[in-house]
């Protein structure tokens, strides 16, 4: 047992080690694919240095496929996943993975909704079951359809009490007008009061046929029995037909004004946007390297520039996010009322385009690649993580092989392609600019800015 | 990561019955394997650090973690904040490494720094890459060492938290946890008072220095390593780097006894929400009471076990009430306490609070069933696992764990002390600490909306939250 546990987590170490080559995506290799006749495609990666398995079910579903006056259709459908099935009683699911030790639970988000859990290894058969049957045979009733609307709307009430969630609406809706993106994945309270159960009832035979989702397996597992399980478990479930995607192209009007958004936010803050190619481009691991060194941390250009070196911004957020359709990569600085908007956006365009004209150095990419490089593999120790790296890679990203480690591309990298796909996606004539402003400012806020830029 | 199950059984039959004299605690062996938790190198120094070191190959990669055992309720009177300060301070330099030169450093190996303060004990942390461990270790010890504390880089710092205060000043989950805290032990003492601008402001250079100097010491600090390292390196490393440190441990704690104060009620007007979010908070148990293992399986039954839990069922899954109802239990060196927390729409607020007491009600008077107990010891039996799975995991549960009092035999036998649990050792707790004791209420809402169901309530304190 332990020798044998030795040699593969030795195997893994080499595999990581190992000379990269460029689109060579060893991990990958170690999956196991296989596809049932119904269409469920099934991948299964062993990682037996833990007895843990996670189990999560990635259905090609999401708030992007809410209809007008039905936004949350999706969500609130998750929800209703877990009021019972065929063989099990309402929350029964939730009840059997707990009593093993597990965690399970589920999120909607704009292009997919996975059901995940992580149970101790000798659960896998139990959890596969549960999965099955509500896959197949899910029990829609009229009270709990009720309760979890109920609860739905509780959730929402909740998120709109955050003066930053609704910043975070508003400035989704401008950012992609008349588009599946434009509202997050929790939906309308107002179309979600108008839901009715024929309506879940469609959406689950529309969209949670096996040939619509992808079951992905991690853990201390042997791919062969996991698959053997998986045909026992899910073989019987017919198959449907594939669901059609909406369109995502994404026709933004020319950039004009800065759009201009109040809240309940204790300080102002100004923001930027760009759009960012769809998941699956070849320019994304780039693209992620480029936000990493711009953005993410204490030593980030836009950072140093705002927050450290100057007394521009008193914090700051850069967030790149990836979907199957066009992304996004935004940045926010929060700063004192007495230091202008437009003062601020004038610094981040300056340090943008010293990227633009000057490039990156050897040293700022060399940097962010050992930081992306460790991060991969700390995300390796977790089955969890593996298991949402793989699904994502595949659902997402549109093929595991390609996308689900990047370590040969991210050691690849130069400061040339960063320059050129900082020319191609972050040029500041394309630049969407936001100014939030408080609904109320503090007085003393006012004086202290005053005396911050007085001193 | 690697076990060796089959060779600790032998080991340890072995050790029991040579030492089952002298350390009656070996007569648990059997139970003593039954937890995942690996085998650690455990070493004093002569300086009082002590160095745990497991060696795991499955990644390339390391994780350090530093426990200095002094955390917030250490902090001087009036100075709420300053340990916040400190620890960001730690990275914007040290002798060596001047300004960002640290923090570039630290990245130049890939390494990701933390330092996170905790009520009792403050952790820092360093991941990085196996073949970078060791300038991580020199790296870490520079900061805890010699950190250079820069005048324009306090400034900043105290700037941004007081503008992070002011963005969790918006959320009323956090409001509603100040309030809990200042209820539970009081506004006026180091645990009740929270950190506010005018606090970190207060705070000066020479503070944090003198701060530093007499808390960032070795004795009682632990240095934990786990990844693909070789131990024994690890230790030359950690000789060369921390073995000159000096410092005696000189933290005095008044301690803190939750069960002799009064039961307290407060309403804070928001305005504006559109939910009452609600806490409910009872005295509990220290970190190193026997009786533990009792209390948790309580809390997993009453709130911390999602939808096996009662308030699941009684707010959730049976009325629709809420979105979001849990308990947690907090334990720390001398005291403890559980939470209950929820929210719900200004319209539901009194059928939620009575269903809330009166779930605390029925669990102190009837106890619970042994159905539940079988369920939930049948949750921890499972959990440990999951709960070990990563470096960063079974690292923070050590020094959690240790940092309070228990030995790592203590936390190796932690299963079998779930599993001995019984319904007369759950219901008692329940009956002493949810049932006639001290009990604290905070309700955190729009005043308008909610006043004629606080008057129906009755005993709240009003006040007004002032961002």
């Amino acid at each position: 047992m332990v020798l044998a546990v030795r040699i593969h987590s030795v195997a893994i170490v080499l595999l990581f080690l190992a000379a990269p080559t460029p689109g060579d995506d060893m991990l990958a290799h170690a999956v196991v694919e296989h596809t049932l006749e119904n269409g469920l495609k099934v991948l299964v990666l062993e990682k037996p240095s833990a007895p843990v398995a996670a189990v999560q079910v990635w259905y090609r579903v999401g708030s992007r496929d809410d209809v007008a006056g039905r936004r949350g259709l999706a969500h609130l459908f998750e929800h209703l996943m877990f009021r019972g099935s065929a063989s099990y009683g309402s929350e029964e699911h939730s009840r059997m993975v707990d009593s093993v030790g597990g965690r399970c639970n589920a999120f909607t988000f704009f292009d997919m909704t996975v059901y995940h859990q992580c149970v101790p290894a000798d659960s896998l058969e139990m959890t596969l079951r549960l999965e099955a049957d509500r896959m197949g045979r899910l029990d829609l009733d009229a009270e709990s359809f009720e309760k979890e609307r109920n609860i739905v709307r509780q959730e929402i009430l909740g998120y709109r009490d955050d003066p930053f969630f609704d910043l975070l609406t508003q400035t989704l809706s401008s950012f992609y007008p008349d588009h599946p993106y434009s509202c997050t994945p929790l939906g309308a309270l107002e179309d979600v009061e108008s839901i009715t159960l024929e309506d879940c009832r469609a959406f689950y035979r529309q969209y949670y046929g096996p040939g619509n989702a992808v079951l992905v397996i991690v853990g201390d597992v042997d791919a062969e029995d996991a698959l053997a399980m998986c045909t026992r478990e899910f073989g019987a479930l017919p198959a449907q037909p594939s669901p059609a995607s909406p369109s995502l192209q994404l026709t933004q009007a020319a950039v004009e004004k800065p759009v201009k958004l109040r809240g309940d936010i204790p300080v102002p803050a100004t923001g930027v946007a760009f759009r960012l190619p769809e998941a699956d481009h070849p320019d994304r691991v780039a693209l992620k390297a480029l936000v990493h060194l711009l953005s993410q941390g204490e030593t980030s250009r836009l950072h140093r520039a705002l927050v450290r070196d100057s007394d521009l911004a008193v914090m700051d957020l850069g967030y790149p996010q990836f979907m199957q359709g066009p992304g996004v990569f935004a940045y926010v600085a929060g700063h004192l009322p007495t230091v202008s908007s437009k003062k601020v956006e004038r610094a981040i365009r300056k340090e943008l385009d010293q990227v633009l004209e000057g490039g990156v150095t050897n040293e700022e990419l060399s940097r962010a690649k050992r930081q992306m490089l460790r991060a991969c593999a700390m995300k390796c120790y977790s089955a969890e993580a593996l298991a949402h790296a793989l699904g994502t890679a595949e659902v997402i990203e549109g093929d595991f092989r390609k996308h689900l480690c990047h370590c040969a591309e991210i050691e690849a990298l130069t400061p040339a392609d960063l320059q050129r796909v900082a020319r191609a996606y972050l040029n500041v004539e394309d630049m969407r600019v936001f100014r939030f402003k408080p609904d109320r400012v503090s007085p003393l806020v006012w004086l202290y800015g005053l005396t911050q830029s007085v001193l | 990561m690697p076990t060796s199950s089959s060779l600790l059984r032998k080991t340890s039959v072995l050790l029991t019955v040579l030492l089952v004299v002298a350390l009656p605690v070996m007569a648990w062996g059997a139970e003593v394997e039954a937890s995942p938790l690996p085998q650690f190198s455990d070493e004093t120094l002569p300086n009082g650090l002590r160095l745990l070191v497991t060696e795991d190959h499955e990644q390339p990669a390391a994780v350090v973690r530093l426990l200095i055992p002094v955390g917030s309720r250490d902090e001087p009177p009036r100075q709420a904040g300053l340990l916040r300060i400190l620890t960001s301070a730690l990275s914007e330099g040290t002798t060596a490494h001047p300004d960002l030169a640290f923090l570039l450093a630290v990245e130049s190996i890939g390494g990701a720094f933390s330092a996170s303060p905790g009520m009792e004990f403050t952790v820092l942390g360093l991941d990085v890459l196996s073949a970078d461990v060791h300038d991580g270790l020199s790296l870490l010890a520079e900061a805890v060492r010699s950190p250079a504390f820069p005048k324009p880089a306090v400034k900043r710092i105290r700037r941004e938290i007081r503008a992070t205060l002011a963005v969790s000043d918006a959320s009323p989950a956090a409001v509603l946890g100040n309030h809990a805290r200042a209820l539970i032990y009081g506004e006026d003492s180091r645990l009740g008072c929270r950190t506010l601008p005018r606090t970190v402001k207060s705070v000066g250079r020479d503070d944090l220095i003198a701060f530093h100097a007499s808390h960032f010491v070795p004795d009682g600090a632990i240095l934990a390593v786990m990844g693909d390292v070789d131990g024994d390196t690890i230790h030359e490393t950690v000789l060369a780097h921390f073995a000159s440190w000096q410092g005696a441990r000189n933290t005095k704690r008044p301690s803190v006894d939750l069960a002799q104060r009064a039961s307290a009620k407060r309403f804070v007007g928001m305005r504006g929400l559109r939910k009452a979010h609600i806490a409910l908070a009872y005295p509990g148990l220290p970190a190193d009471d026997p009786e533990l293992p009792a209390w948790r399986i309580l809390d997993y039954i009453l709130g911390s076990g999602g939808f096996s839990s009662r308030l699941m069922a009684a707010l959730r899954s049976d009325e629709g009430q809420t979105y979001e109802v849990r308990s947690f239990v907090r334990y720390r060196s001398d005291h403890g306490y559980m939470g209950i927390v929820t929210s719900t729409e200004n319209t539901q607020l009194a059928k939620v609070h009575e269903i809330l007491v009166s779930e605390m009600a029925r669990l102190s008077e009837r106890g619970i069933t042994e159905d539940e107990l079988t369920r939930a010891k049948s949750y921890f039996a499972g959990s440990f696992a999951l709960s070990l799975e990563t470096p960063d995991m079974v690292l923070g549960h050590v020094l959690d764990g240790v940092a309070t009092g228990n030995t790592l035999d203590d936390l190796r036998r932690e299963p079998a002390a779930l599993q001995a649990v019984t319904k007369s050792d759950v219901d008692a707790l329940a009956q002493r600490f949810l049932g006639g004791g001290p009990r604290w209420d905070v309700i955190v809402g729009d005043e308008k909306a909610l006043s004629p169901t606080l008057d129906a309530l009755g005993g709240f304190e009003r006040v007004r939250h002032k961002k």
